[in-house]
């Protein structure tokens, strides 16, 4: 029988809400004469798993589900409520990468600091160190003050920490974001290996296709309940059910609504904005096109099209994908919203569509095709 | 096998010590990262720890020697401002950058477990090099001033030890309650310049009449500074309220041990 890695049980956390109210002492007082004013929620409610030592496990859930709420407790960050956590062995967690990095300090020193504070002795950094910086390859910045590094080698310094440091149970929140698509690459390689030698994996994305890449089963969360733990691909099919709205959806910030139809190998996006919007300046709709896996297929934007207006009057603006030659299965699409300046919004996963035809489709189709078509009076 | 941790709801009380050694390396360089950074990018570097005290203590020589001339019960006066001076520079440091340790490490503590006693201890552990800076510069100054010596000097480690929990013990009350009650960034900096005034720095405590004695020395700083004083300079006055004051510090440190395992785990809500 396998050992277990993280057990929780019964586990929650209660907020109350109107704390962060209460910053001055003359608050703190009248809150003693005062009663039943405080609100309460619940931002993890009853939540129990068993992983087992040496698993991969993703946790997914929307914003506020209680993501980060539960990798706190994990981390022995923020007490739980009520319920018990056993944590079979040393926990390494990077809720976020770089923490703890001064910029006066040089590479080296930063190292041995960050290394410290995930709770290693000087000895165990010594024996990694040349790993890590062969890791992270800096090696020729490894005495310069941090404040020379670019972001990018800041991240990569960091990480290669955490990674090369050998652990039980590693605790990722939200951290692949990062570097090129080398280096991530070679995290992804990283955590491949670490997972094939014995250390228990938590990651928390937003991005399927990591968790899906990553993790061979996965804990999805939604309003602080457990909803769903099992294999990767079903939960985080019934995670994308859950949160995507079929085939069209309204009342998002920027976006009021936006339908997605599929017909005879054409997809077509109308995006209709929120009429308030008339000040976005040179607005730009962009789309990427997910297959089953979350794995992008194509995507575009309308500056990139050649597609240009100045101000955004009122009426839809519709993308025409002409012809894909998509394979039958199930499709997400990314939606998000520029200005001439900045990214206003962005909607991952928010439609989805099936293709069910695509033989015939793709038998019509000619030698050249004509991709995409954004129009827009 | 491995070590099986269990993570709990907080109990009333809850001070692990022992945890504490396993960060001693944790430790070690959070207060080398402070001092390392401390004197990056000045023209003297090291040098402004002797500079600073040295400079307001000539300056107490200054005002309290020169001008508004206070009696020191006759002994000279740079060093017996100084002895004043060693003690409070250490607790303002310890009230104004260990009551900070919380509060500018904040990233820290939301993102990474470490025992969050260990913010405040490094700071003791910066506020004791510099004490030391300071002693060697106290003893450079008694070779030229020649004070007689008391044999009480044998006692000045345990004061120092007294001395020390007690500024780890304010640092720990107030860490806490500048990261709860914004309204210490504006009562830290008062308690800082009224301090200065009330404590027996630049005068004798026998200068403060005798029915107010008691009062005087529930402040435990005051009694530190002439227990120090008592232990250096030979035939200098004991108060017996010198008692009420350690009793006080002593006191307040348990309190502050208490009060800090209470709270912990809570710090991080509290950001």
């Amino acid at each position: 029988m396998k050992n277990f890695a993280i057990t929780a049980a019964g586990l929650s956390k209660i907020y109350r809400l109107n704390r962060n109210k209460k910053l001055s002492i003359a608050d703190s007082i009248s809150s003693i004469f005062s009663w039943n004013k405080n609100e309460y929620f619940y931002a993890l409610k009853d939540v129990d798993f068993q992983i087992e030592a040496g698993d991969s496990v993703g946790l997914i859930g929307r914003n506020g589900a209680g993501k980060s709420t539960l990798l706190k407790i994990l981390s022995n960050i923020s007490p739980p409520s009520n319920g018990k956590v056993l944590l079979n062995g040393r926990v390494i967690s990077l809720l976020e990468i770089g923490t703890g990095f001064h910029r006066e300090l040089t590479g080296r020193e930063n190292v041995y600091f960050y290394g410290s504070l995930l709770g290693m002795k000087k000895s165990e950094i010594n024996t990694h160190f040349d790993k890590i910086v062969d890791f992270s390859g800096i090696e020729k910045f490894l005495d310069l003050p941090l404040k020379n590094y670019s972001s990018g080698m800041r991240v990569r310094l960091a990480f290669s920490v955490a990674v090369m440091l050998h652990t039980d149970i590693l605790i990722l929140d939200e951290v692949f974001a990062v570097g090129d698509s080398e280096f991530q690459q070679k995290c992804t390689t990283a955590i491949a290996n670490m997972s094939a030698n014995g250390t228990t994996i938590l990651l928390a994305s937003h991005d399927m296709s990591i968790i899906l890449q990553n993790t061979n089963s996965c804990l999805y969360l939604d309003k602080g309940l457990l909803l769903d733990f099992g294999p990767t691909s079903p939960v985080c099919s019934t995670y994308m059910e859950h949160i995507h709205t079929a085939k069209s959806f309204t009342g998002h910030e920027t976006i009021k609504n936006a339908v997605i139809s599929y017909q005879k190998g054409c997809v077509t996006i109308s995006v209709d904005l929120q009429e308030n919007k008339n000040w976005v300046s040179y607005p730009n709709i962009g789309f990427v096109i997910y297959n089953s896996n979350f794995a992008p297929i194509t995507g575009s934007n309308m500056a990139y099209e050649g597609c240009f207006a100045q101000t955004y009057k009122k009426g839809p603006i519709n993308i025409e994908i002409v012809d894909l030659g998509l394979a039958n299965g199930h499709y997400y699409a990314s939606l998000w919203l520029a200005d001439g300046y900045r990214e206003l919004e962005h909607l991952e996963y928010c439609l989805n569509f099936s293709v069910v035809d695509s033989k015939e489709n793709i038998k019509n189709t000619g030698p050249i095709r004509k991709l995409m078509n954004f129009s827009y009076k | 096998m491995n070590k099986i941790k269990v993570i709990e709801p907080p109990k009333y009380f809850s001070l692990n010590l022992k945890e504490l050694g396993d960060y001693k390396y944790l430790l070690w360089n959070l207060a080398l990262r402070d001092f390392k950074v401390r004197y990056v990018q000045t023209a003297l570097g090291g040098i402004w720890a002797v500079l600073n005290p040295l400079i307001t203590s000539l300056f107490l020589v200054f005002i309290f020697g020169k001008l508004a001339v206070v009696s020191t019960d006759g002994y000279p006066i740079l060093p017996f401002c100084m002895a004043g001076m060693i003690v409070w520079t250490f607790v303002s440091a310890m009230i104004s950058e260990g009551g900070n340790s919380l509060l500018s490490n904040q990233q820290l503590i939301s993102k990474v477990y470490f025992p969050r006693l260990l913010l405040p201890i490094s700071k003791l552990l910066i506020g004791i090099i510099d004490t030391s800076i300071n002693i060697l510069l106290f003893i450079v100054v008694c070779f030229f001033y020649k004070p007689a010596i008391s044999l009480h000097l044998i006692a000045i480690p345990v004061v120092l030890i007294i001395l020390f929990l007690t500024g780890l013990s304010i640092s720990i009350f107030v860490s806490v309650l500048m990261l709860r009650y914004k309204d210490f960034h504006y009562i830290v900096p008062i308690i800082l310049r009224l301090g200065f005034f009330v404590c027996p720095i630049s005068y004798p405590s026998s200068i403060v009449p005798q029915q107010y004695q008691f009062y005087y020395f529930l402040n435990p700083l005051a009694g530190l500074m002439e227990l120090v004083r008592w232990c250096i300079f030979e035939n200098y006055r004991f108060d017996n309220n010198i008692y009420v004051s350690l009793i006080i510090a002593l006191v307040l440190s348990f309190f502050a041990l208490g009060f800090y395992s209470r709270i912990e785990s809570k710090i991080v809500d509290y950001l």
